[in-house]
C-alpha cells in the first residue's frame, strides 16, 4: 500500500483488528492522518465493532445440562441394549446358531450332490445292460399289441417282461 | 514468548483432558462441559438467532464431543475443533437466521449489556438498539455472518477463524471486511451505527 493511494476495506478492516503485518500498518497510519475518506472507513468498522459488542453473552441455562444429562445416559444405555447390532447384542447365541446353519448348509450341499448322480451309476455294466434289454422287449411287446393281426391269424406274442410264458392271441 | 508458553500450557491441558477422558474419568467431560458450554451456546445463538435452535445444537454438538474426543488427534486445538463442530451442526441445521419476534433468550438468558446505574428510558433504547443489531446480523449473508461473529463476538484472532472454517486467511479477512461493511450499510439505514 503505497502512502499517496487508499488502501481496499479488506486492508482497512485487517488494520482496525490488528492483522496486518507491521510496515503496513506503519504506513496505513500515516495515510490514515491525512485521508478523512479513509479514516472514515476505519471508523465506521470500528463503529461496527462496537455495536456488535453491545450484544450480550448469555451464559447457556442450566436446561442444557439437565438434557444434556439425560441424552448421555440414554446413550450409555443404548450402547449396552439397543445401539449394538443384534449379532453383538447376543453372542451367546449367535455362534451356536450360525454353527448349526453352516452344518445345515454343509448337509443340504451333500444331499444335492448324493442325489444328482443317476442310479445307473450305482450299478455294475451288466445289470444295467440287462435292465436295458428287458426294456426294448417290453416296446416290442407294446407295439404287437397295438398292430391289428390279420383275420385267423395265429400270433405268438412274447413273454411279458417278468413272466415266463409267452400267450396266444 | 509468554503468549507461545500459554498457548502449550494450555494445549498439554487439553492433552490431559482428551487422555482421561479415553480413560473413562467422567469428571474430564463435566470440565469440558464448564469451560466449552458458554461458547458453544453463544455462537450457536448468534449464529442461529433462536434460544431454543441453540440449545438443541449445543446439546447435539456435546454428544458429539463425548462420542469422539477419544479419537481427537490434537490436529488443532481442542477449542478450534469444538467451533469447528458447532459451526458444522449450525450449518447442517439447514436454516437461515430469522429475525425473531419475540428477544432472544427473553428474560433470564440474556439482558441488554447496561450500567446499573442507567434509568429504565436508557435500559429500553439500548434494549431496542441491540434488537436491531442482531436483527441486522440475521440479514448479513451465512459465510459472513461465521467470519463476523467469530472474529467481533468469540475474538478469535485471523488464524483461528481460518482453521474454524477452513478457508485460507485471505479469504478470512476478506469475508471480515465485506461482513462490516454490510452490517454497516443495514445499521445506517436504521440510524444505528455505534457512535
Amino acid at each position: 500500500v503505497k502512502t499517496l493511494q487508499h488502501p481496499d476495506n479488506t486492508t482497512l478492516s485487517a488494520w482496525c483488528d490488528g492483522e496486518i503485518d507491521a510496515d503496513l500498518a506503519r504506513e496505513l497510519r500515516q495515510h490514515l492522518s491525512s485521508c478523512a475518506r479513509c479514516s472514515a472507513e476505519v471508523e465506521g468498522f470500528r463503529g461496527v465493532r462496537r455495536s456488535l459488542r453491545e450484544l450480550s453473552r448469555p451464559t447457556p441455562p442450566d436446561e442444557l445440562q439437565y438434557r444434556l444429562r439425560i441424552a448421555l445416559a440414554a446413550q450409555r444405555a443404548g450402547e449396552h441394549q439397543g445401539l449394538a447390532p443384534w449379532w453383538r447384542r447376543s453372542r451367546w447365541l449367535f455362534y451356536p446358531s450360525a454353527l448349526a446353519g453352516a452344518g445345515g448348509w454343509v448337509l443340504a450341499v451333500v444331499f444335492l450332490l448324493v442325489s444328482s448322480v443317476p442310479v445307473r451309476g450305482f450299478e455294475d455294466g451288466g445289470t444295467a445292460r440287462k435292465r436295458s434289454e428287458e426294456w426294448r422287449r417290453l416296446e416290442r411287446y407294446e407295439a404287437l399289441l397295438d398292430a391289428q393281426p390279420p383275420a385267423g391269424a395265429r400270433v405268438e406274442v412274447p413273454a411279458r417282461p417278468g413272466s415266463s410264458r409267452g400267450g396266444i392271441r | 514468548v509468554e503468549a507461545i508458553v500459554a498457548r502449550h500450557a494450555v494445549l498439554d491441558e487439553e492433552r490431559e483432558l482428551v487422555a482421561r477422558h479415553a480413560a473413562g474419568d467422567r469428571s474430564a467431560f463435566d470440565e469440558i462441559y464448564s469451560r466449552y458450554s458458554g461458547l458453544v451456546f453463544h455462537l450457536a445463538l448468534r449464529l442461529l438467532g433462536s434460544r431454543e435452535e441453540a440449545l438443541d445444537i449445543a446439546q447435539d454438538v456435546f454428544l458429539r464431543i463425548h462420542r469422539h474426543l477419544a479419537g481427537f488427534r490434537g490436529a488443532s486445538s481442542l477449542r478450534t475443533w469444538i467451533y469447528r463442530i458447532t459451526l458444522n451442526q449450525c450449518r447442517n441445521q439447514g436454516k437461515r437466521f430469522r429475525p425473531v419476534s419475540v428477544p432472544v433468550g427473553d428474560g433470564e438468558d440474556e439482558r441488554p449489556i447496561a450500567d446499573p446505574a442507567a434509568g429504565p428510558e436508557e435500559l429500553a433504547m439500548r434494549h431496542e438498539f441491540t434488537e436491531r443489531v442482531k436483527r441486522a446480523l440475521g440479514s448479513v449473508p451465512d459465510e459472513f455472518r461465521e467470519a463476523l461473529v467469530l472474529r467481533d463476538l468469540e475474538d478469535l484472532s485471523y488464524e483461528e477463524i481460518a482453521g474454524v472454517l477452513g478457508v485460507p486467511l485471505g479469504t478470512v479477512r476478506s469475508r471480515i471486511a465485506r461482513g462490516r461493511e454490510r452490517l454497516r450499510c443495514l445499521l445506517q439505514t436504521a440510524g444505528e451505527v455505534h457512535a
